[in-house]
């Protein structure tokens, strides 16, 4: 897997060039801001884009808006937007326009090799990753309406792995159940939620969407 | 009052004499040579009297007035020395008095204009006292072959000759004195300001060509020491006469413009007299004096000027000042068209009445004037201290997520590669704590810092920001559209929300906004009690002039409602 570092924080950029090289990611590049990120974006073409959302000039969201642009211009490459927000409108911002391919995490999970490295393998195989801290706020956010509300404790611990980006393999890990009960409740959220018949993958980011989207 | 009924009395009876005695006895002096002679001698000598009747306390000045109707008496008394006249008192009297005319007219005109020269006055005087000696006390008409007329009692001595010195010295004296007096009016008219020019005209310019007629009328009688009943010396005459009626319409025109200008500032008090709403007495005055553009601004102590409400305001730089004062201080300033004062009143005392008249309420006003700049002053200030606030609160929210917490992530990146690299077991456990109490610190680091200053609230507004508290907390939220208000609004608006559901910890929030023209009103609805209360938050919404209020419901609940202003926010100040 080859992947491209941006941050404007040059500590951060070889800390993190450093640890993933150690556990045997390809580090392609590392730049620190968005201008210099889109063309060696377009000059290596790596699997993955990992992004400060806070770059110079205004250290808002320019990171966001570089990913935005990736994934528009280069599906090829995923984009990982390290965040230093915990409001869901970001990752929101990002995953409804390119739910596929792409990933939200707040930025001191970069030490969480685990996480870290899970995110980076699902994003290349195409899955969506939210920051579980986010999901676990979206999770206990109160709505009126809400279709989450029709899930069941267990459905919505099952939807928050998937939105954190584990495979049903994973879950069931995490949750101490079989293959076959997980595989059962990821099919009762998908009908409770209402996501058409279509491939396993995209019915998954279609679920988590529906996750975001009920802020 | 009694001067007035004298100067009329004395008018009346001398002109009805002199009426008299030209209609029995015609053709001895020019004002009876005919009927329209006789009336232009009436005409002259009674206008002169009436116009120095009315208020004849009040400008242009008794004396003035006294001057000049004692001159228009004088000027019929011409007409007495008649030698049909019979009574040979009377005789006398005009004999010896008509020749005060000149004089007296000379020094009313002085007066008028606010002026003094003595020694052209006394010159004046003497060429009087000279000609009225010489034909009334050095001559006796009768010794010099006027058979008819009535004996002069007065005549002392009969010396014609002296008599003809006396009244040639006394015309030329008197000559003189009328120029120079002629010469002085046109010097005051000349140095006049324009309204003032305008005003003195109406008199001054009468008054020099009667003083020129006069001189010249005496220049002419000079060689035989006596005014003669043919031309020239009756076309000077009748100069003189027409002259001193100009005269008296002028003083006429003079009372006329007194008269209309205290009508005006008569109900200028009684319209101030109810103590006009602010800005009611620019309005009255505007009204008042028929200006509509005209306007009172008042001086702060700090030199700006305010209007009636208190707001910092400058005159047009066309309008025409005048500045209204009390004791030597300025008081008010009037911004009005150029020719509001020069028309009618423009003088000092005019300006003194107008002060006096709008006193009370011009104290009113400015008093009030003041409190609300002091007000609008205190309330800028306070902003100004939130807003510096609000600046300080962002500065460190960016500080800390650039430069704190990206260190601290630096640092747990590099606490992870040691515990790669740690072949020790022990401690690469303890590496492993480090970085758990690493990341911890994280999570604070961002809780502060979004305490600070939310960074959405910045970047996306209050809805945005809103939002994210139902994040944290469980807030049902309405009613809130993408609006985005002046940063200082959305940050009292945000932080009175964000504080009453961490000081209310509560099991369930409802906030329901209403935006309703220039006024965002909350409602955050909790279903506990407040806990610390929201006191600090009321100085920073007071600060926009907003209203909290915080209201104990039953059952425990709590209602919290805020209004702020819904100034809408301009671009480019959002995103700070």
């Amino acid at each position: 897997m080859r992947v491209l570092i941006a941050d404007d924080e040059v500590l951060l950029r070889e800390g993190l060039d450093r640890l993933l090289t150690e556990t045997g990611v390809e580090v392609a590049a590392t730049v620190g801001d968005a201008p210099a990120l889109l063309r060696r974006v377009e000059e290596l073409r790596p699997d993955i884009a990992i992004v400060d959302i806070r770059m110079p000039p205004t250290h808002t969201d320019e990171g966001l808006v570089a990913a935005l642009k990736i994934r528009e211009e280069f599906p090829g490459t995923g984009v990982l937007v390290l965040s230093h927000y915990l409001d869901s409108r970001y990752a929101m911002q990002l995953l409804d326009r390119y739910p596929e391919k792409v990933g939200y995490l707040l930025k001191e999970r970069v030490s969480d090799l685990s996480v870290l490295l899970d995110a980076l393998r699902r994003i290349a195989e195409g899955e969506c990753v939210v920051d579980p801290t986010i999901v676990t706020r979206l999770m206990s956010r109160r709505r009126r309406g809400d279709p989450l509300d029709l899930l069941s404790k267990r459905e919505r611990e099952v939807l928050s792995l998937m939105a954190e980006g584990h495979s049903n393999q994973g879950i069931c890990d995490l949750l101490h159940l079989s293959l076959r009960t997980v595989e059962a409740h990821v099919g009762n959220i998908f009908a409770k939620l209402r996501i058409p018949e279509s491939t396993d993958r995209h019915r998954r980011v279609l679920a988590v969407l529906t996750l975001l989207r009920s802020t | 009052m009694l001067i007035r009924t004298a100067i009329l009395l004395a008018g009346a009876v001398a002109g009805m004499v002199a009426a008299v005695a030209a209609a029995r006895f015609p053709g001895y002096s020019p004002a009876a040579g005919s009927p329209v002679a006789v009336a232009a001698h009436l005409v002259a000598g009674g206008s002169l009297v009436v116009a120095a009747v009315p208020g004849a306390r009040r400008r242009p000045g008794a004396a003035f007035r006294v001057l000049l109707g004692a001159a228009g008496v004088c000027w019929m008394l011409t007409g007495w020395t008649n030698p049909e006249i019979a009574v040979s008192a009377a005789f006398a009297a005009g004999l010896l008095l008509s020749p005060a005319v000149p004089v007296l007219t000379a020094h009313a005109l002085l007066s008028y204009a606010s002026s003094t020269r003595t020694r052209l006055m006394i010159a004046g005087y003497a060429g009087f006292a000279l000609v009225a000696v010489g034909s009334g006390v050095l001559s006796d008409p009768r010794g010099s072959g006027c058979g008819t007329c009535p004996v002069n009692p007065l005549a002392i001595w009969h010396l014609p000759g002296a008599a003809l010195w006396s009244i040639r010295a006394g015309m030329l004296m008197a000559a003189i004195s009328m120029i120079g007096v002629a010469v002085v009016l046109c010097e005051r008219l000349a140095r006049a300001s324009v309204a003032r020019r305008r005003r003195l005209a109406s008199l001054l310019v009468p008054g020099v060509a009667y003083l020129v007629a006069a001189a010249a009328a005496y220049g002419l009688a000079l060689p035989a020491g006596y005014v003669s009943t043919a031309p020239p010396d009756t076309i000077l005459w009748y100069a003189q006469a027409a002259a001193l009626t100009a005269i008296a319409l002028g003083t006429g025109v003079h009372w006329a413009r007194l008269r209309r200008t205290r009508a005006r500032l008569a109900a200028l008090v009684v319209e101030t007299a109810g103590s006009p709403p602010p800005g009611g007495l620019s309005d009255a005055l505007a009204r008042t004096l028929g200006d509509p553009g005209l306007r009172v601004y008042y001086p702060l102590d700090d030199g700006r000027l305010v209007d009636a409400d208190g707001t910092p305001a400058t005159p047009a730089r066309e309008a025409a000042i005048t500045r209204l004062t009390r004791g030597g201080a300025l008081v008010a300033l009037l911004a009005h068209r150029h020719s509001l004062f020069d028309d009618e009143n423009q003088d000092e005392s005019q300006i003194g009445a107008l002060s006096a008249a709008t006193r009370l309420a011009l104290e009113n006003e400015r008093l009030r004037a003041h409190t609300r700049a002091r007000l609008a002053d205190l309330r800028a200030s306070q902003t100004r201290i939130v807003q510096a606030g609000d600046a300080e609160r962002r500065r460190l929210e960016r500080d800390l997520h650039d430069g704190a917490q990206q260190r601290v992530v630096a640092l747990s990146l590099s606490i992870r590669l040691a515990r790669l690299r740690c072949p020790d077991a022990g401690r690469a456990a303890l590496l492993e704590e480090a970085e758990a109490e690493v990341r911890a610190a994280v999570a604070d680091l961002r809780a502060v810092a979004h305490g600070l200053y939310p960074g959405v609230l910045s970047s996306e507004g209050l809805a945005a920001a809103v939002d994210a508290l139902a994040d944290e907390f469980p807030l049902a939220a309405e009613g809130l559209s993408g609006r985005r208000y002046e940063p200082s609004v959305e940050a009292a608006a945000y932080l009175v929300v964000a504080e009453s559901l961490k000081r209310g910890r509560p099991g369930e929030a409802r906030l329901r906004a209403m935006e309703s023209g220039d006024l965002l009103r909350l409602e955050i609805h909790l279903d506990g009690p407040l806990g610390d209360g929201l006191d600090d938050l009321r100085d920073r919404v007071g600060a926009l002039d907003g209203t909290l209020e915080v209201l104990p419901l039953d059952g425990g609940e709590t209602l919290i409602r805020v209004g702020l202003p819904a100034t809408p926010c301009t671009p480019g100040t959002a995103s700070v």
